[in-house]
């Protein structure tokens, strides 16, 4: 049975970033694709400067800009997730979606991480485990939709939310709290309270999962630049 | 009792002395997809006490986490059709046509009201076992484990999890190579200020090998590039949409014939509408039977009417334990044609009421009574217009119009109003004695099966014949050779030869995709039928010279009606089947050494000069794995 140098829990850009520069890492992701989570539903469109200075980090600066997800003062979010794919692809990272994390044994040199995915039940091992996952602070849901502008303050007072301007003019992000909420209710949520506010705006999406804050140094919620994040794990 | 797991990709099963369950349901439904979430749904309705699990964090399968928008096939009929409704009229996303999102918030809405318990985030670790039934499952919801009793569980994972947990006989894909359909994600942006999904096939993968899983998985969705910095792009869908997975011996197995032929069940499930939908571009090496009607009869969308038997749900020889979803115990084309959203919905439905039935005689599933449970079915709307549904061609307006424009023909009335993307039936009814005259026209393939499926054919063939030696029209000759070769009589030969001959480039208009052109039918043709001295003929198109010929690289007006518009796909289409029948005339009339004339550098001259113009993800692989299994062949 192989052993890899380093586990990684989670498959942001941070993991990414630890793929890079080690060969041997296995990165562990219990969703169906990369965990863009961070930034997909809508986190931040406002670009935040980051300079990139390793080799990892500024090839993955070169995918951003070769998708023009840099514009201005703006990002575009929505292509994240294609851009990790693009690096992953290109490095060969070895990644295991859809996989549930069973048990984690501490052994006597090395760590033996179980899991359950399409293979069924499995164990692998590595000399490190890092856990990129977030703590689940503070959730919110980011509900991006198609408006004229003056529809926006009464949107937000019709949420208790904050609208922010999203990638292209007249898209924007309605951004509201999700405590107490699973992933399933709020949509049903928005949708009723769109219907019954009678709002104009039309909806073009609603994320996959909540957005949270972190105080997890390897996680990219603790960032703001996704480039930022992918170098903080590259620098391990 | 015994604990079954799937533990590094074998079963293994392990005693157990006894075991307190944390929790009891009449039915555990394991996958929140489209059929899942009816069978909770339906049988919470019936009166039983359910419990849905489900992987992921949310509920609702493909048709929501795929951002399926709107339905392709399937037939109507059940409770879905109200919700439906209710998205039609709906106006607050910007796509308002069954989007995706207003299909998850319906599918939350009905869970919630169905009053079912439902664990998310949660996955099955085993299965326990009292002999030969199922009465339990061992779940994990990422912090603990909870073992859980049931009168029935349902595997509605779609891929069959939960099967391959256990011993059953299970095959995976079609028998020259174990390949299945190919894998598609949806893509959504806005084109100006048009709302746009749509997706195209990402090429094979292995479900059940999670690192061939992942990487095909993330690779496709890399590929997404130039819809992000092209468009005004929103998302991709989170889920991969894989048409097919493992299938496995059940009490009953549905094959695709049965239903291409019409023969029916006595105890129906439910019932699909679809067409064979098979995505692949490698069909030189597809089931003859298969071929038949797909490659050879131009019948690719043909909708047809599949009554599925209840049997087809049940593991052979294994109580307590039913699948729902697209895994079923059928072969792997009839794997094509029985998973449409509408149809998985329906299914669902009725397998609540069965499993309801079932639980409160205290019976078996094949035990209940049949007419009580296909009258409380009916009711529930379930069977509405499906028992006797018709053979159609199914497709949709703006091709409609399109056919219209290229031949000139007059357009039917009926259809003039319609929208762009409406739907449209043409009826089908195979009798060769009623469709005859379609021999005589560009569309010939109603009647091409009607021939093959006629009672007296030997009587048919010899009046074919007869019309083939005599006529002057060269549509109608060609197409009574075709006829014939389907009747398998060799006195088609000779024209086969001649279309082969003479590159006939000509495609038939009976459908709007998939269709072949007519030297590949005869080549296919050739192959079942033809004798040694016809391996000359085979012989100058495996040539390098071939590649030469015009219609590889000259757009001819008949070829408008193909999706395919890269002349490398007539090549590989040319190649492809021209190898098959090859090996075929040789295996049967015992020629030993025909692998020589299949040279490395040969195979090397096909894959580069078709994939230079195929070079998708998908033609790549299938190219490959055409050469590397192709001696296969029977």
């Amino acid at each position: 049975m192989k052993t890899y140098e380093i586990i990684v829990l989670g498959s942001g850009f941070t993991s990414l970033g630890i793929a890079s520069k080690y060969d041997s890492t296995l990165i562990i992701e219990n969703k169906e694709c990369l965990d863009v989570n961070f930034y997909e539903p809508y986190k931040s469109y406002k670009y935040t400067p980051f300079t990139p200075t390793l080799k990892g980090s500024k090839r993955l600066n070169e995918i951003f800009n070769e998708l023009n997800l840099f514009d201005g003062d703006r990002q575009n979010v929505n292509g994240f997730d294609v851009a990790l794919c693009n690096y992953a692809k290109e490095i060969g990272a070895k990644i295991l979606i859809r996989t549930v994390v069973v048990s984690i044994e501490k052994l006597k040199t090395n760590y033996k991480v179980t899991v359950y995915n399409n293979g069924g039940i499995k164990s692998y091992f590595s000399k490190r485990v890092i856990d990129t996952r977030s703590e689940k602070l503070n959730a919110s849901f980011t509900v991006l939709f198609v408006s004229d502008s003056k529809e926006i303050p009464y949107i937000e007072k019709a949420f208790n939310g904050k609208v922010y301007k999203a990638f292209y003019d007249g898209w924007y992000a309605l951004k509201i709290s999700a405590e107490n909420f699973d992933i399933n209710d709020i949509k049903v949520y928005v949708y009723d309270r769109w219907k019954s506010s009678n709002i104009k705006a039309k909806i073009l999406s609603m994320p996959t999962d909540f957005c949270y804050d972190s105080n997890n140094p390897y996680c990219d919620g603790f960032y703001l630049n996704p480039i930022e994040a992918f170098e903080v794990g590259e620098s391990l | 009792m015994i604990i079954s797991s799937l533990i590094n990709k074998k079963v293994v099963k392990r005693k157990v002395s006894s075991i307190a369950f944390d929790e009891s349901f009449d039915v555990v439904v394991v996958g929140a997809g489209s059929s899942g979430v009816f069978v909770c749904d339906s049988a919470s309705k019936e009166g039983l006490n359910v419990l849905l699990i489900e992987q992921s964090k949310t509920l609702g399968g493909m048709h929501v986490k795929g951002n399926v928008t709107g339905f392709y096939m399937g037939s109507n009929g059940g409770s879905y059709e109200s919700d439906v409704e209710k998205n039609n009229s709906d106006d607050v996303f910007y796509s308002n046509e069954s989007n995706y999102e207003l299909k998850q918030i319906r599918v939350v809405e009905r869970l919630k009201n169905s009053g079912a318990k439902i664990y998310i985030s949660t996955v099955i670790l085993g299965i326990y076992f009292d002999e030969n039934k199922a009465v339990g499952v061992c779940a994990f919801n990422g912090e603990k484990f909870i073992n859980i009793k049931a009168s029935f569980i349902v595997d509605a994972t779609s891929d069959g999890h939960l099967l391959r947990m256990f011993s059953v006989k299970k095959r995976y894909g079609r028998d020259f190579d174990g390949s299945t359909a190919p894998f598609t994600i949806r893509r959504q942006y806005l084109q100006g200020e048009t709302y746009v999904t749509n997706n195209s096939d990402s090429g094979h993968v292995n479900q059940y090998d999670e690192f061939d899983f992942s990487s095909k998985i993330i690779s496709a969705r890399a590929n997404a590039k130039k819809f992000v910095n092209t468009k005004k792009f929103i998302n991709l869908a989170s889920y991969a949409g894989i048409r097919e997975g493992l299938t496995f011996k059940g009490e009953e197995t549905l094959n695709y014939k049965d239903f291409i032929l019409r023969k029916h069940t006595d105890k129906a499930l439910f019932y699909a509408y679809s067409d064979l939908d098979k995505h692949g571009y490698d069909r030189a090496v597809e089931e003859e039977g298969f071929q038949d009607w797909w490659v050879i009869s131009n019948l690719s969308t043909v909708a047809v009417n599949v009554p599925v038997p209840m049997g087809a749900v049940v593991p052979k020889g294994i109580k307590g334990i039913v699948t729902a979803g697209r895994c079923l115990s059928t072969d792997c084309y009839t794997q094509g044609a029985v998973r449409m959203n509408k149809d998985m919905f329906r299914l669902g439905e009725c397998l609540g009421v069965a499993i309801s039935h079932a639980v409160k005689k205290g019976v078996d599933l094949l035990d209940i009574d049949y007419n009580k449970y296909r009258e409380r079915v009916s009711e529930l709307g379930c069977f509405k217009g499906n028992v006797d549904r018709d053979y159609a061609f199914q497709t949709n307006k703006a091709w409609y119009d399109n056919k219209i424009k290229v031949t000139g023909k007059i357009p039917d009335k009926k259809y003039e109003n319609l929208s762009p993307s409406s739907e449209i039936y043409f009826p089908v009814e195979f009798d060769i004695k009623k469709c005859y005259d379609l021999l005589y026209t560009d569309e010939p393939g109603v009647a091409l099966w009607s021939c093959y499926i006629y009672k007296n054919r030997k009587r048919l063939a010899n009046y074919l014949y007869n019309q083939m030696i005599s006529t002057e029209n060269k549509l109608y000759k060609y197409n009574l050779a075709i006829a014939l070769g389907l009747l398998k009589d060799k006195r088609s030969l000779y024209t086969l030869i001649e279309i082969i001959e003479n590159r006939d480039c000509f495609y038939f208009k009976d459908n709007r995709r998939s269709n072949q052109f007519r030297s590949v039918i005869a080549v296919c043709l050739l192959g079942r039928l033809g004798e040694i001295e016809n391996l000359s003929t085979l012989d100058k198109i495996l040539s390098p010279l071939e590649f030469e010929n015009k219609i590889y690289h000259t757009l001819e007006p008949n070829y408008m009606f193909h999706r395919h518009k890269d002349r490398n796909f007539l090549y590989f289409q040319m190649i492809t089947h021209t190898i098959v029948s090859y090996i075929k005339i040789c295996k049967r009339n015992g020629v030993t050494n025909y692998q020589k004339y299949l040279t490395d550098e040969k195979i090397r001259f096909y894959t580069d000069k078709i994939l230079s113009g195929m070079g998708n993800a998908q033609s790549i692989e299938e190219t490959q794995n055409f050469f590397k299994n192709v001696y296969k062949i029977k």
